[in-house]
């Protein structure tokens, strides 16, 4: 190799983005489902990084709700009387802390022990899932002799559902409202959970013109546990002004939840008209 | 500030391939042995790449959509040389300096991402050097391009959408503020990334 080739891919090699070694695993699934006549799960955790990741697994009540601007975040609650529901107390994990060698995957069991004479209902915790990776962005110390960097930690929360006898779930959709701002779709509504357990489901929007072609699709998942006030933004690209049908369906048809036992209900429907106005306006 | 990316249905004309697209994706990333039980042994790489090519080719088109939650840091901050006294500001959008997560999930859900900065870094010999972190300096990417961001404070939660394919990048920018005096040493502070699943 020449020199100056030599010397070219040393500089390439100081221009491209450091990788950042082990912070962040995969979780999967993203929500798990443990029923009282068998109390125990379980969740994969795999490392697909080249180096080792410390894991630790904790729980912590919280559910997803709607903050001031329609925006889903999630709650967490720490006092026990916000956590009637809380599961968070009594399920445990083994292992609660492992590190997980480059490439390795490991289950991580789950065992519930629910309080004497639990009630019949649907029992929520989030799992936290902490990955305690390498150290990043530490710069070679200059003329100076000072060296800076951080430390990353990555924390992800999936939800838990405990079930206790017979369940039912819905959804109640009012107030549903349109708008059009600039070139964004605001579907605002409000959604109440009817039944004795969280409603998980898929918030559907579509636009009709008055030829009855649906013009635009957008979908949105939810987890309703309580109830909320979403005000969800979609991209109207280039849609012509004018009069439309916002037609909104709320299901039960979870893609990402394909196999698992997420309880059915009815569909429901609303719709609204909307107006797309002329550019400018 | 949220803003709740938006994103539209994905399209419906040709859905065996995009299935069979995601489907390789999710094979890719989530790694074959996920599939596999823990004591699995694929031996050859013929063996794998053939294994390979029939889970892409049977895997149901709802797998796609089970892609599992990962937040990836790619890229860490980098300020360069060090000047005592003088500010090194990375803004967000600099595609060189500007630190970068990677974040997959399921297709077209939501995840509210929060961070726990720091406000100094810290050597062991008891030197701080400030780090401050603008309403501004984080970014929200679907496309998961440093050109089109969506600016968030990272001291807030923030709801992320992930695209039709359940992507997304943050993008983190800073500004070290080392005091004239600042002793040499080695500094370091946590950031940790909370990546919450809104969705169920």
């Amino acid at each position: 190799m020449t020199h100056p080739l030599r010397l070219a891919l040393f500089g390439l090699a100081l221009l491209l983005p450091r990788l950042v070694a082990g912070q962040g695993v995969l979780v999967a699934p993203h929500a798990v489902f443990i029923d009282h006549r068998t109390r125990s799960g379980a969740f994969d955790v795999y490392n697909p990084s080249t180096d080792p990741v410390e894991v630790s697994v904790s729980t912590l009540f919280g559910y997803p709700v709607t903050d001031s601007a329609g925006q889903l975040t999630l709650a967490t609650f720490e006092h026990a009387d916000t956590a009637a529901r809380s599961a968070a107390g009594w399920i445990e994990a083994f292992p609660r802390r492992i590190t997980l060698a480059p490439n390795q995957r490991q289950t991580i069991r789950l065992l519930a022990r629910p309080p004497q004479g639990l009630a019949d209902g649907e029992y929520w915790t989030r799992l936290v899932i902490q990955s305690d990776g390498g150290r990043i962005a530490v710069e070679n110390p200059d003329s100076s002799g000072i060296s800076v960097g951080v430390t990353l930690s990555v924390r992800t929360l999936i939800s838990l559902m405990y079930r206790k006898g017979p369940l039912e779930t819905g959804v109640r959709l009012t107030g549903l409202q349109g708008d059009v701002r600039g070139d964004t779709l605001v579907v605002a509504s409000h959604l109440a959970r009817e039944g004795t357990a969280a409603y998980l489901g898929t918030f559907r929007s579509a636009l009709v013109d008055d030829a009855g072609r649906r013009v635009a699709e957008f979908e949105t998942l939810i987890g309703l546990y309580d109830e909320l006030r979403p005000r969800f933004r979609y991209p109207l690209g280039g849609l012509a002004p004018g009069r439309y049908t916002l037609q909104v369906q709320v299901d039960t048809d979870r893609d990402d939840l394909r196999g698992a036992p997420v309880l059915a209900s009815p569909t429901v429907r609303a719709s609204v008209v909307v107006t797309v106005p002329p550019p400018g306006s | 500030m949220s803003t709740g990316a938006p994103r539209a249905a994905p399209p419906s004309r040709f859905p065996l391939r995009r299935e069979q697209r995601d489907a390789a994706s999710l094979v890719i990333e989530w790694g074959l042995v996920a599939f596999l039980p823990p004591a699995a042994v694929v031996p050859a790489p013929l063996s794998r790449s053939l294994l390979a090519a029939l889970l892409v080719a049977v895997l149901p088109a709802a797998l796609a959509a089970q892609r599992p939650l990962r937040a990836t840091g790619v890229r860490g901050i980098t300020f360069g040389m060090v000047i005592p006294g003088i500010p090194q500001p990375v803004a967000r959008t600099d595609a060189i300096r500007s630190g970068q997560f990677d974040i997959t999930g399921p297709n077209r859900s939501d995840v509210t991402i929060t961070f726990t900065l720091p406000t100094m870094l810290t050597s062991p010999g008891g030197g701080t050097v400030p780090i401050v972190f603008g309403p501004a300096s984080a970014g929200w990417s679907e496309a998961q391009a440093i050109g089109s961001q969506v600016a968030f404070d990272p001291s807030q939660p923030f709801t992320a959408a992930l695209s039709n394919n359940g992507r997304g990048s943050v993008f983190l920018g800073a500004t070290l503020q080392p005091a004239a005096n600042t002793p040499a040493g080695d500094y370091t502070a946590p950031v940790t990334l909370t990546l919450a699943y809104t969705g169920a």
